[in-house]
């Protein structure tokens, strides 16, 4: 119990010190305080201060010294505390990520390190920077005039004591505690932790130690690198610096105490920001704001801190049993989830989150049809400010389509400050030639992936009255969109022309299957809102329409077709160029790839991830066998997907491969670009391939259903998450999934029909054949 | 005395090798010594004589095996650059561009060998060194520690980043024909931060030469 208690703060591991004197065997009768070593207590510091000999147990530290050795620890920790000595932190392997210390790969380690609250992040940059380390501070939703994100001043940064010599010690990710720790040799090196508070959304900390010599705080606000316009200045101990341009800024202030004795220094920096888009940063406002900061101080931020991290994992815990490696990789990608977007307000969650400049912080569809999905479940007030933040720019999508001639609302395909459309539309090429980007232009299904997103959030959370309401105009203005975008046919069929889908491949495609189902179903979920308010005309028409839309499905073949006149292309196979993940169209060329069935990632298949219910019945695997073996991964938002996919039809071992590569994406850097920041949307898919695929659950009537399909090394699966506005825990094992819920929850598990689950843990036993297919 | 070494034959490249060892000892401030490994007794070598009387290059006769042989000249710690001929008689059919006594050499050393094709003009000084690298820990940092402090002459490095089928990264979310994206910016950066980890480096987008990968592709500079 005193475990769980103080678990619920983050306090775990080696963060705890258990002193007794009776750990061992007496006579072969347990020691009396033996039963202080359970299970939650597996890493923690146990001391005995007892004389008996048989206390030699292992992992206990004799120190022997009765009470007056229980004083001297005590006092030791006071005196830790008193001094402002760095934190320890719980080194739980399955818990903490170690950074690269190769000089090398500096960038790619600062962007795993990054922290954030959802506000803000900071990447996990040495403290004294040197010349290969970008270092970044951003804040959510600041733009600069030309629409990227606005870097912020740098409150990590310590001087450079020799340029010559690269940092030393090891950088560990804490996971389930929020910081950054530094180790480093005690005589010679340099310790440090940082957090971005949670719980202080403003607040910013950092403590460090290290020889005198070699610690060189300097100044503990510096503007960022290539800062065009950047206002610093010194009141009395604190520092600030504001960096913008017109009407955009942040600022920055921050302090620092420190304490040198006997050639050893300890710094403790407390940081606070401000931003406000719209007016400006005030760095008059900054300074206030940390003087707030400073009275809740270095300690109070970290226990609290730590306490909610400790609660938002009580919502988003993940547990592989028999895959520590996939565990780790897992809880990696739930960790930067859950750092990517704020509670409140509007939530603009670039592709790369806070982590780095990639995409220059720009919105695409990774926001809603990846990232969303896993926070509506972990986190749904982080997803319902993401719906804000499209909701917000709904006058920029409808200016958008009027532009173009249409109704309704179109959003853009990268979307940045105002929401009007920031996609590169054209550069110059290497003949001096322009070049036309049709992303922008094709990548219409944005429109109703925004919708979708919407609905989603909506079934999962069980906030019905989102879709009637505040949510109405993103699914009502698309599907106007849609009934204006689609062209009838004299034989009365609709379709969508020159459109692309999530296959980047084959640009400027006729009748994309993707977007014309997902239109489809944009135009029935508008109808049904349409009716609820009386608009029964316009409700029949769009119906009408969407079931005119044609959607390439092929009753001969049991197969959709991707688009328009993609049957008859080169039927060009992965086994004939080499396994995947390949970037084909670099390696072929985009003429060659375009020409051939070859796929950039899940198009078709991404319907029967999304919207099952619009497909045909039993589709799902023969699209997998005939679209998997053409897809080159190439995407990285391919591999979780098709993992997803390829656990609920029934083959979890050639899942596990692909989502292996999803969730090691960054870790290992296999796309080669992670030094700008982590692929959100591929830890958004990890996410969903975990609870749609593996555990195979689903939002449906209300009912939650859940599927599983293991692969065989994992032993259980184990998801804590919300559903229907409470907190549940769903495991599942080979031959049974236990519920956990606080409130009566109906249930649908294998397929064997609902069931109510009661409050408490419920235990459901499996069919015989829990693997095999069993949806659309 | 450090030296650059001139591997002449009697085939017309020995004047291209020469040529280039010659500016090479500019570059690097060291003088230039030949040898020439005879393996026949009876063999003259009149040609290959006067070719290096002409450069003012000291020419030493070796008799032996010729790979060994050579492969022992380089092995004198104090060589610090070999010259050699890529081929003599007719070019080589196979996938590599030299003849096997300089892959031969290539594969042995443990210092840089320059290569001289048989055609190579004379240039006069080298103002600037292409240095095509594919910024793997193993292939490229070794390629500069080596390299650089060799140089004693002002000269421009051009690194290439060139990707092979083992390095190049394996996804590209934006496809490529949309030019020089964020990816390609990443991809600079990364090659940059891991061959020259502690200098400064300018990346600028040059047209590619190879029609395999289309679109852009960055070049690090480093002058």
């Amino acid at each position: 119990m005193v475990a769980a208690w103080l678990a619920d703060r983050g306090i775990t591991g080696e963060l705890t010190l258990i002193v007794g004197s009776g750990f061992g065997s007496d006579g072969g009768r347990e020691g009396l305080d033996s039963p202080m070593l359970v299970e939650g207590f597996l890493r923690a510091v146990v001391v005995s201060v007892g004389n008996a000999p048989a206390d030699a147990t292992d992992g206990v530290v004799h120190l022997g010294g009765g009470p007056d050795q229980v004083i001297a620890l005590l006092d030791q920790q006071l005196a830790r505390r008193a001094a402002h000595r760095v934190p320890h932190i719980d080194r739980d392997p399955a818990w903490v990520v170690p950074l690269p210390g190769d000089p090398g790969r500096e960038r790619v380690a600062e962007a795993l390190g990054a922290l954030a609250n959802g506000h803000s992040g900071t990447r996990g940059s040495w403290e004294e920077a040197g010349p290969e380390s970008t270092p970044i501070f951003f804040v959510s939703g600041v733009y600069s005039e030309d629409d990227h994100r606005l870097p912020g001043p740098l409150w990590t940064g310590f001087d450079l004591a020799d340029p010559a010599l690269p940092p030393t010690g090891q950088r560990v990710l804490d996971l389930r505690g929020g910081t950054l720790f530094r180790s480093g040799d005690d005589a010679t090196g340099i310790r440090s932790l940082r957090f971005v508070s949670v719980a202080s959304p403003q607040a910013m900390a950092l403590r460090a130690e290290g020889p005198e010599s070699q610690l060189l705080p300097g100044n503990p606000v510096r503007p960022p690198a290539n800062a065009e316009a950047f206002v610093s200045e010194q009141r009395g101990h604190r520092s600030g610096v504001t960096t913008g341009q017109r009407g955009t800024a942040i600022a920055v202030a921050a302090r620092d105490w420190e304490v040198t004795a006997s050639g050893h220094r300890i710094v403790e920096r407390l940081a606070t920001w401000v931003a406000d888009p719209a007016d400006g940063a005030r760095l008059d406002e900054a300074y206030e704001r940390l003087v707030e900061v400073e009275a809740l101080g270095f300690d109070t931020l970290l226990a609290e801190h730590r306490e909610a991290w400790a609660s938002r994992w009580a919502d988003a815990e993940v547990t592989i049993d028999g895959d520590p490696a996939a565990e780790l990789a897992a809880r990696y990608a739930v960790f930067h989830l859950l750092s990517a977007a704020p509670d409140s307000g509007e939530a603009a969650v670039g592709a790369r989150g806070l982590t780095g400049t990639a995409y220059a912080g720009h919105v695409f569809w990774d926001a809603d049809v990846f990232v969303l999905p896993a926070l509506a479940a972990i986190r749904p007030p982080a997803a319902r400010a993401m719906i804000e933040y499209r909701l917000r720019r709904l006058p920029a999508a409808r200016a958008a389509a009027l532009a173009v001639g249409l109704r309704g609302a179109r959003f853009p395909w990268e979307s940045g400050d105002d929401g009007t459309d920031v996609t590169p539309h054209q550069i110059v090429g290497p003949d001096g030639a322009p070049l036309i980007v049709a992303a922008g232009q094709h990548e219409e299904h944005i429109v109703a992936d925004v919708a979708w997103a919407a609905a989603h959030y909506a079934s999962w959370t069980g906030d019905t009255g989102f879709l009637g309401g505040a949510g109405r105009p993103l699914l009502v203005e698309t599907a106007r969109y849609w009934a204006s975008r689609i062209q009838t046919d004299t034989d009365g069929s609709g379709h969508i022309r020159s459109v692309m889908g999530p296959d980047e491949y084959h640009q400027a495609v006729d009748d994309n299957a993707y977007t014309n189902v997902m239109a489809r179903w944009n135009l029935r979920q508008g109808a049904a809102l349409l009716a609820r308010s009386g608009e029964t005309d316009q409700a029949t028409e769009w119906r009408a329409l969407a079931e005119s839309l044609v959607d390439g499905w092929d009753p001969r073949s049991g197969l959709y077709e991707q688009f328009t006149g993609y049957f008859d292309l080169e039927q060009l196979q992965m086994s004939e160029v080499g396994p995947p993940p390949i970037a084909a169209d670099m390696l072929l060329g985009a003429q060659r790839v375009g020409s051939s069935q070859l796929i950039k990632q899940a198009d078709v298949l991404m319907l029967h991830h999304l919207v099952p219910e619009e497909l045909t019945e039993g589709s799902l695997g023969p699209c997998l066998d005939f679209y998997e073996p053409r897809t080159t991964h190439g995407s990285s938002l391919s591999p979780a997907i098709s993992a997803s996919l390829l656990a609920r039809a029934g083959e979890p071992e050639r899942a596990l491969a692909l989502f292996r590569l999803a969730a090691r994406l960054d870790l290992d850097d296999i796309t080669g670009t992670t030094v700008d920041g982590l692929h959100l949307a591929t830890m958004g898919g990890v996410w969903q391939a975990l609870a749609f695929g593996f555990l195979g659950m689903a939002s449906e009537q209300g009912a939650l259903a859940i599927r599983p399909s293991l692969p065989g090394a994992w032993r259980a699966l184990a998801l804590r998450l919300r559903f229907a506005g409470q907190p549940i825990g769903v495991r599942a094992e080979p031959d049974h999934v236990t519920v956990t819920c606080l409130a009566p929850l109906l249930v649908n598990v294998g397929d064997q029909g609902p069931t109510w689950c009661t409050p408490g843990t419920t235990t459901i036993a499996l069919g015989s054949s829990p693997g095999t297919r069993s949806h659309p | 005395m450090s030296f650059v070494l001139a591997a002449l034959d009697n085939s017309a490249s020995a004047r291209a090798v020469l040529d280039a060892a010659v500016r090479i000892g500019r570059l690097t401030g060291t003088p230039v010594r030949a040898v020439y490994v005879r393996t026949d007794p009876l063999e003259p070598f009149d040609a290959v004589e006067s070719a290096a009387t002409r450069a003012q290059v000291p020419l030493r006769v070796v008799e032996g095996p010729l790979e060994p042989t050579l492969i022992d000249a380089l092995g004198d710690p104090e060589v610090i650059v070999a010259a050699i001929g890529a081929w003599s008689g007719a070019p080589p059919t196979g996938p590599y561009p030299t003849g096997h006594t300089a892959r031969a050499l290539l594969e042995h050393a443990d210092k840089p060998v320059v290569v001289v094709p048989p055609a190579t003009g004379s240039r006069g000084v080298i103002r600037r060194i292409l240095l095509p690298l594919e910024g793997t820990e193993g292939s490229s940092r070794p390629v500069l520690e080596r390299l650089l402090p060799l140089l004693v002459d002002q000269v421009e490095l051009v690194v290439l980043h060139v990707f092979t089928d083992a390095t190049v990264p394996a996804m590209l979310d934006r496809p490529c024909w949309t030019g020089p994206s964020t990816t390609w910016t990443s991809w600079g950066g990364s090659f940059s931060a891991g061959t020259f980890p502690m200098r400064t480096v300018s990346s600028s987008g040059r047209a590619p030469s190879s029609n395999r990968l289309p679109g852009w592709r960055p070049t690090s500079t480093w002058t």
